[in-house]
């Protein structure tokens, strides 16, 4: 699905980047980049997308572009286009007509719980919703390739919960990949089914490991002892990089 | 409470009508320099014939103008924006363009266009065409950055990202440049006029060479209702390009 070969990219004048990265990502996985900022997760996400030109090595991937959906930390809304009209962009910049674009983001719309308020504009919506927008926008392709950067960073906890539940769940049913960039540890062993650790700047993987939790994640889940145990190990390597 | 304090930009305006007036009338400023208000007035009512016909020479120069700046300012804002080399290859002179001021330039404008309606609209648009130019470019290169990514994501074709993520983006500044543009094409129009003597503008030279001053004051407050009218014009746009900025709270 995805191959890289001593991918990396770096950034002379911040001295951050991704170091040279050997990595196979499998179909069907939701695969965590945990790390500090600067480290190059992100840049990971965007060389994989081809939005950004490797410094070094190569990615492959099985996935054409116009099968991959990127949702960025912000949700990067058209502020003057509505609820609608910003969840069908994908599918009209590929030339489908309106109707037809609306009859596949309908039952998307519908999914997130952002139906009700198709016909406004972002400005009238609360982070939890333009976010839930975002999401639709890059769910309506189905694409093969999900990759989240730091999608939930600005929303409050309650609502993180909320809506990495219901993007498990659609997870489960697309049986798409997802790669995932988060701050939060506990947020990245929750959802995801590989981690990935990254230290220094360029960044390095020091851990790559399964999690094997299970297909479904109760919330319950984040108080289980073995999990906590992940969230301790994953700490203590984000710690460690920072000394 | 709020509604009644639309009107207060009126209460200053008042004062200083009284003021000029009772100044005038006791004698404490010569009328011959400063006519008071009232026979600033009645000069208008007398005179309406001649005003009018003025007044409609300049709306029409000064709107050609401000027409032509707000289509050539656009259109040259869009290829400035198009490629950082054309925009650095051009967009000097742009600025250059701007700072020659108009009054030098008339007397040329009048040999090349002769006495006339097209000297007076030339005249306006040069005056108007530059913060068209500049807000156009400006907003059409402040595009947000992660927007930008998300249409490259999705393949888009360099004119998609044009016309359905740079040019909506930068409407509010492009609109920004109208109304600017709005209140310099009527002083591009008078200049224009001072020199080719028609509308407003030539008014207001003839009268000075008849020391009628009375005259000069009433073009002046015609040509200064005639800015904000162009401007209050564009600002009755302004909520339906804006309409999706409108948040719950206000």
């Amino acid at each position: 699905m995805i191959r890289a070969r001593a991918l990396g990219k770096r950034y002379e004048s911040t001295g951050g980047g991704l170091a040279p990265l050997d990595l196979e990502v499998e179909r069907g996985q939701w695969v965590t980049l945990l790390g500090p900022s600067g480290c190059g997760k992100s840049t990971f996400l965007k060389l994989v997308a081809g939005l950004e030109v490797p410094g070094e090595g190569g990615v492959e991937t099985s996935v054409p572009r116009s099968r991959m959906s990127f949702v960025f930390q912000e949700p990067a809304l058209l502020s003057w286009s509505t609820v609608e009209e910003n969840v069908i962009l994908p599918l009209r910049l590929r030339g489908a007509d309106r109707k037809e674009a609306l009859e596949k983001a309908l039952p998307w719309m519908e999914k997130l719980g952002i139906l009700s308020f198709r016909s406004s504009f972002p400005a009238q919506l609360s982070g939890g919703q333009k976010m839930r927008v975002s999401l639709a926008r890059a769910l309506v392709t189905d694409p093969d390739l999900l990759l989240l950067d730091e999608p939930f960073a600005a929303l409050d906890e309650p609502i993180r919960i909320e809506l990495g539940l219901e993007l498990r769940e659609l997870f489960l049913q697309m049986k798409s990949t997802i790669l995932m960039v988060t701050h939060s540890i506990t947020e990245g062993l929750w959802l995801g089914d590989r981690v990935l650790v990254f230290q220094g700047r360029p960044g390095k993987v020091v851990l790559d490991e399964a999690l094997a939790l299970g297909d479904k994640r109760p919330l319950s889940l984040r108080g289980d002892v073995r999990f906590l145990s992940r969230v301790e190990q994953c700490f203590n390597l984000l710690k460690e990089g920072r000394t | 409470m709020i509604s009644s304090w639309r009107l207060a930009p009126l209460i200053p305006l008042l004062g200083v009508t009284l003021l000029g007036e009772f100044a005038s009338r006791s004698g404490w400023l010569p009328a011959y320099l400063f006519p008071s208000p009232s026979s600033v007035l009645k000069t208008l009512v007398e005179d309406a014939s001649l005003y009018r016909k003025a007044f409609f020479e300049t709306v029409l120069a000064a709107g050609a103008g401000l027409g032509l700046s707000m289509a050539f300012g656009l259109l040259a804002g869009l290829v400035l924006a198009a490629s950082t080399r054309i925009r650095k290859m051009f967009y000097p002179y742009a600025i250059f363009f701007q700072t020659v001021p108009i009054i030098a330039i008339a007397p040329l404008l009048v040999i090349w266009l002769g006495y006339g309606m097209p000297t007076v609209i030339a005249s306006a648009f040069i005056v108007s065409v530059f913060p068209v130019i500049a807000n156009s470019v400006q907003g059409l290169t402040s595009t947000d950055p992660v927007s930008l990514q998300l249409f490259r994501m999705l393949d888009a074709t360099p004119a998609q990202i044009l016309f359905r993520l740079r040019f909506p983006a930068a409407i509010p500044q492009i609109f920004g440049g109208f109304r600017i543009a709005a209140g310099l094409s009527v002083i591009g129009a008078i200049v224009g006029e001072f020199i080719s003597g028609s509308g407003l503008g030539g008014f207001v030279d003839a009268s000075r060479n008849q020391q009628r001053v009375d005259r000069v004051f009433a073009a002046v407050l015609l040509a200064a209702l005639l800015g904000i009218l162009f401007f209050y014009c564009l600002s009755l746009v302004h909520p339906i390009i804006s309409r999706h900025e409108k948040t719950p709270e206000n």
